[in-house]
């Protein structure tokens, strides 16, 4: 639920990067966190394992400039993708106003990526958030690894498997270059801002 | 002004404020995917096995990383350092494919480290053949280690069923226990039997004084 305070004019959203461990969360976050880290004050907070994944969280918030008036405060999380750590993600996505699903386009991955969303339908319905009905914008991740001749799920076969029902706005991309990582981002801050404006309204 | 054109606005006013924001990443983008693609990982295929199994064993993924490890032998045939590596990530995985749930815990550890430092050894091309032999060293030692534990484990697990009555031998302690029971056993009888012995000659004697009456 995005924290609105009249008085000071300002809105705080919170978007929540979910998907299957070792997809490339933190790496797009560490990908924003390159492009804007010029223009913003703060830091991108990660905290790993010694193996270098994401144990708690990743953490990064930025100041959006105005918009109607309002200024905009984003904060983007991102929450460990590994199956044991389900109490992490349910309370990350705890307040959670939009969520970006990473998803592994490797073929390997095609059943941890079903499950992956499977498991965000049930957090967000512990929150009493209907995932059908909420900002999603799905990602598909690691794109460049045909190039290495790594068998990847086709677009086609992830939109059916993961975004037949949802029907969210889908970017292929690849965290680790950059491609439509800005998109992404872009596309769940705009559709954040409108679902909080109609929950205002 | 109507509900509709309000909500385009206020899209279009999000738009601009996020290109504003973010800059046009679009030509970068472009630019990156358009770019020269990067020599291919001949690693690649078993970096997404290692991490299947890393998220999740299966029999499947083993049998996978068992594939993946023989196609990379025959490349390497001829790499000392590599090959090594590859001999011990070929072991591993056919051990924990063979003990399942039962494998040290250590083994999917060892798995891990020795791709991460497989990975080391083949991207990295300026890495020198004194670093390569002190990495492999460094690998062969935890994995002879870990062997180590795995014979002691299983002698552990061999010893303690010898001690179990269904085992293939007895120990002499068990064997000695036995004897005590026995030994007890056999006592405490004979002395029902000498009580018994007695009750009878009572019953024999008030038998008799019964007749004469």
């Amino acid at each position: 639920m995005a924290v609105i305070n009249i008085k000071k004019k300002e809105v705080q959203i919170k978007i929540v990067y979910v998907g299957p461990g070792r997809g490339g969360k933190t790496t797009n976050l560490e990908y924003i966190f390159s492009k804007i880290r010029h223009r913003i004050q703060s830091d991108l907070v990660s905290i790993k394992t010694h193996g270098d994944r994401t144990l708690f969280f990743d953490f990064l918030p930025f100041a959006l400039g105005e918009i109607k008036g309002y200024k905009i405060k984003t904060q983007l999380y991102t929450v460990p993708g590994q199956v044991k750590y389900n109490a992490t993600r349910k309370l990350v996505l705890k307040g959670a106003d939009g969520v970006v699903f990473v998803a592994d386009s490797m073929e390997v991955m095609r059943g941890k990526n079903i499950n992956s969303l499977k498991n965000l339908e049930e957090n967000l319905a512990f929150h009493n958030i209907d995932l059908y009905s909420f900002p999603v914008v799905m990602q598909y991740n690691k794109r460049d690894l045909a190039a290495s001749g790594i068998p990847l799920l086709d677009i086609e076969t992830l939109e059916n498997d993961l975004n037949s029902r949802l029907k969210a706005p889908s970017f292929p991309a690849s965290a680790i270059r950059g491609d439509n990582v800005i998109q992404t981002v872009k596309k769940a801050i705009s559709i954040t801002i409108l679902a909080v404006q109609e929950e205002i309204q | 002004m109507d509900k509709r054109s309000d909500e385009e606005r206020l899209v279009s006013d999000i738009e601009n404020q996020l290109d504003d924001f973010f800059g046009d990443d679009e030509t970068l983008s472009t630019e990156k995917t358009t770019g020269n693609s990067p020599a291919p990982n001949p690693l690649e295929q078993l970096k997404s096995v290692v991490l299947s199994i890393d998220w999740e064993i299966t029999d499947d993924c083993l049998a996978d990383l068992e594939e993946s490890v023989a196609a990379l032998m025959d490349t390497y045939r001829d790499d000392q350092y590599t090959h090594a590596m590859l001999r011990m990530l070929n072991s591993l995985g056919k051990y924990i494919k063979k003990r399942k749930a039962q494998a040290h815990p250590e083994a999917i550890k060892r798995v891990m480290s020795v791709f991460k430092s497989l990975e080391e050894v083949v991207s990295s091309g300026k890495i020198s053949e004194k670093r390569k032999k002190s990495i492999v060293a460094a690998e062969i030692r935890k994995f002879k280690q870990l062997k180590q534990q795995v014979e002691s484990k299983r002698r552990g697990r061999a010893a303690e069923s010898s001690k179990t009555p269904g085992g293939q031998g007895l120990g002499t302690d068990v064997l000695n226990e036995i004897e005590k029971a026995v030994a007890k056993a056999t006592s405490s009888l004979a002395k029902e039997l000498e009580a018994l012995k007695l009750k009878v000659r009572e019953i024999e004697a008030e038998l008799k004084q019964f007749q004469k009456v």
